[in-house]
């Protein structure tokens, strides 16, 4: 319903202002860019930062050593280093269409690494002497044991860091340093595009769009995959 | 056979055995600080036999089997796996679990499917052995349940199958029957011990961790009593009975009893408090985790049977564990109100007073012991007398204690420590405020 609402509010912005219909299917294409980095994103944190965050959690000394050199990381505005970045890009001749999901992951990455040490704090300790006793390891223990038993925290990492991933987007798909300015090709480059200049009918359409997409994500995708790690992989 | 013709063969080495194992934890508060969980401990289990491994909560009994089941490591000294040196995990082992550790996301038959999995066996036999296991314990028919689908004896049912699947030369049983209800409980036990009989048990030897004096008595050959604090064990019971075995036997009851005394001679634990006169590990001595209210009526309770109960009957009639009366013996007996001999309880002069006062007279009597017994409750009244305010934030004793006792003890402690001095009148506890206050004087009429 909330979907219907937003779509209604895009087209009727596009209808009150003169945008066209193809404006609208343009708008939504770049959404698809967008969510495609996201999607990335999440693929890349993920295979990065779950065995990090696995090893983290399961060792205690371990874990107070990184959570606090992680927070600090974590809390580090990642703006900052956008020009910085835009710079290396630049120099490097690397389109921001790919640089951009690095930009967007500066943020959004740490919601899955965080969430992973949870979760994996959370297996109990019976479950793991279990798995050793019983010898699992290797492939075998991350698919019985390590992946269902952090799924439910990956999901609310996954959430989390995806919604952060659209937001930061607004930023990281066009950075500029000095007089150059890099553009990538995504629904977050035509809203700071728009908002430069001030044109609402585009503000409003950009954002109301954004905001579908991320509703509609968290319907049709992440409310699902709570509800199974509810139903399936809640570690009592 | 006389000595002169019996061959010379060495006796076969035990599956498993613990040489003066020690363990220690690092104290969270204190940089390099540790406590002593066990210290040198040695036990063995032979082929064939049943040992039980029996201790309050808290003594360190899983922390033992962890280590002889190679999922941790000692601290000092080492385990021998059929006379070698054991590395890594212990592949004679299978365990069974208090919490079951099923996996909630496989269904019974891949759960009890694990060991063999992780074997490389292949997939027909697996299934095969598998169903085996489950007929054996009695749950053909629920191959393909969930774990959440079943009560907790049938999970526990499972978490046996998954165990004898792999037909391990040790059964390590952590508290097999704790997390059930008395009756699932007792069927249990009667089924582990029926399938032990039979002659075809999965495995050569059991290994079973309990704080249930009669559990150990109905499954064991043999008895360790691990005392807290740190965990040494204190003392080994043969247990010489014919099986089945049954409660009612005057000589089950007589070993019940004994082990009773075992676990309660306070012997070990006096010299050690002597030895120790120093008055830093005086205040920190551990209390007995009992409310005072527990204590009171504990006394009341045996100065109505005549001042003096045996143990065992106490417990019967209360229907307690020994988990749960100990320490409430345990305090009557470092308050000077009651006095521990062979497995009897017999209540003091001052704790007959205690329990025959009324409620000002007994609030009386516990305040004066308790300042003379409870070092820490009296440090506590002190520093709060200390201050001109007279109230001290909760977080300073919790901090002094994490530095002596793992977290969740201090928390026990400073609960136990609170629950008597508020009994005794000597400070109160703003649970809302966390803080501690010396008791308002009473009011007087301007
Ligand atoms: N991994 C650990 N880290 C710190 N302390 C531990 C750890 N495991 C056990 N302990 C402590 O060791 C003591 C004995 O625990 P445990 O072996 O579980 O006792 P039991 O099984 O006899 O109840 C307890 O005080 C417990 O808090
Ligand atoms: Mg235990």
């Amino acid at each position: 319903m909330l979907l219907a609402a937003l779509a209604i509010a895009a087209v009727l912005a596009a209808a009150g202002s003169g945008i066209g219909i193809g404006e609208v299917g343009h708008v939504a294409l770049l959404g698809l860019a967008t969510f495609a980095r996201v999607v990335v994103l999440l693929a890349v944190s993920t295979l990065i930062w779950t065995p990090v965050g696995v090893a983290i959690g399961f060792n205690p000394r371990l874990a107070r050593l990184a959570q606090p050199v992680a927070l600090l990381l974590a809390s580090f505005p990642a703006n900052f280093l956008f020009p910085l970045a835009a710079l290396l890009f630049i120099h490097a001749g690397i389109s921001l269409n790919w640089g951009g999901i690095l930009l967007m992951a500066l943020g959004a990455q740490w919601y899955i690494l965080f969430n992973t040490i949870a979760g994996a704090m959370s297996v109990p300790t019976d479950l793991r002497d279990m798995a050793t006793s019983m010898r699992l390891r290797g492939w075998r223990l991350w698919r019985d044991l390590i992946i269902p038993g952090i799924f439910p925290s990956w999901v609310t990492g996954g959430i989390t860091a995806a919604g952060g991933a659209w937001n930061a987007s607004i930023v990281a798909e066009v950075v500029s340093w000095g007089g150059a300015t890099l553009t990538a090709t995504g629904l977050g480059a035509y809203i700071a595009d728009a908002t430069g200049r001030g044109d609402w009918p585009q503000i409003v359409l950009g954002v109301a769009m954004m905001s579908a997409y991320v509703v509609g994500l968290n319907r049709l995708v992440w409310r699902r995959l709570y509800r199974l790690a509810e139903s399936r992989y809640r570690l009592s | 056979m006389t000595a002169m013709t019996a061959p010379q063969t060495a006796p076969a080495p035990a599956l498993i055995a613990a040489e003066r194992v020690r363990k220690t934890f690092p104290l969270p508060q204190d940089h390099g600080g540790v406590f002593t969980v066990l210290d040198e401990v040695s036990c063995a289990v032979a082929p064939g036999e049943v040992v039980a491994l029996l201790g309050r909560s808290g003594s360190g009994k899983s922390t033992l089997l962890r280590i002889m089941a190679g999922l941790i490591p000692a601290s000092g000294g080492r385990v021998l796996s059929r006379g070698a040196p054991l590395r890594g995990p212990n592949p004679d082992v299978a365990m069974v679990f208090q919490s079951f550790a099923l996996l909630p996301w496989l269904t019974v038959q891949d759960n009890v499917e694990l060991g063999l999995k992780a074997r490389a066996i292949p997939r027909e036999e697996r299934r095969k052995r598998a169903l085996a296991a489950i007929d054996m314990v009695g749950l053909d028919g629920f191959e393909s349940a969930y774990p959440k689908e079943l009560s907790g004896g049938m999970q526990q049912r499972v978490g046996f199958a998954r165990a004898f699947v792999v037909q391990p030369q040790v059964l390590m049983m952590d508290e097999p029957c704790s997390a059930l209800d008395v009756l699932t409980a007792e069927n249990l036990r009667g089924e582990i011990s029926d399938l032990w009989q039979a002659g075809n048990f999965p495995a050569q030897s059991i290994l079973l961790v309990t704080h249930n004096i009669e559990e150990a008595v109905l499954l064991a050959d043999r008895v360790l009593v691990l005392g807290s604090n740190p965990g040494r064990i204190r003392g080994e019971v043969q247990i010489d009975l014919a099986r089945p075995r049954d409660r009612e036997q005057p000589r089950f009851k007589s070993l019940v009893a004994h082990i009773y005394t075992v676990m309660t001679h306070p012997e070990a634990d006096m010299t050690r408090m002597l030895a120790e006169d120093n008055a830093e590990v005086e205040r920190f001595r551990p209390l007995p985790h009992a409310r005072a209210g527990g204590i009171s009526g504990l006394l009341e309770l045996v100065v109505e049977q005549g001042g003096t109960v045996d143990i065992p009957r106490l417990a019967q009639r209360l229907r307690l564990d020994v988990d749960d009366l100990l320490p409430i013996l345990d305090a009557a007996v470092l308050l000077g109100f009651a006095r521990v001999v062979e497995g009897h309880v017999s209540v003091s002069d001052d704790g007959r007073a205690f329990a025959e006062a009324d409620i000002l007279r007994s609030k009386e009597l516990f305040r004066q012991q308790v300042l003379a017994r409870a070092p820490l409750v009296a440090a506590i009244a002190e520093t709060l007398r200390q201050k001109r305010d007279g109230t001290m934030r909760a977080g300073f004793f919790l901090d002094l204690l994490d530095e002596h006792y793992p977290p969740a003890e201090a928390e026990r402690q400073f609960a136990t420590a609170v629950d008597w001095g508020r009994y005794a009148e000597l400070f109160e506890y703003e649970a809302d405020q966390e803080r501690l206050r010396l008791p308002e004087p009473e009011a007087v009429a301007p």
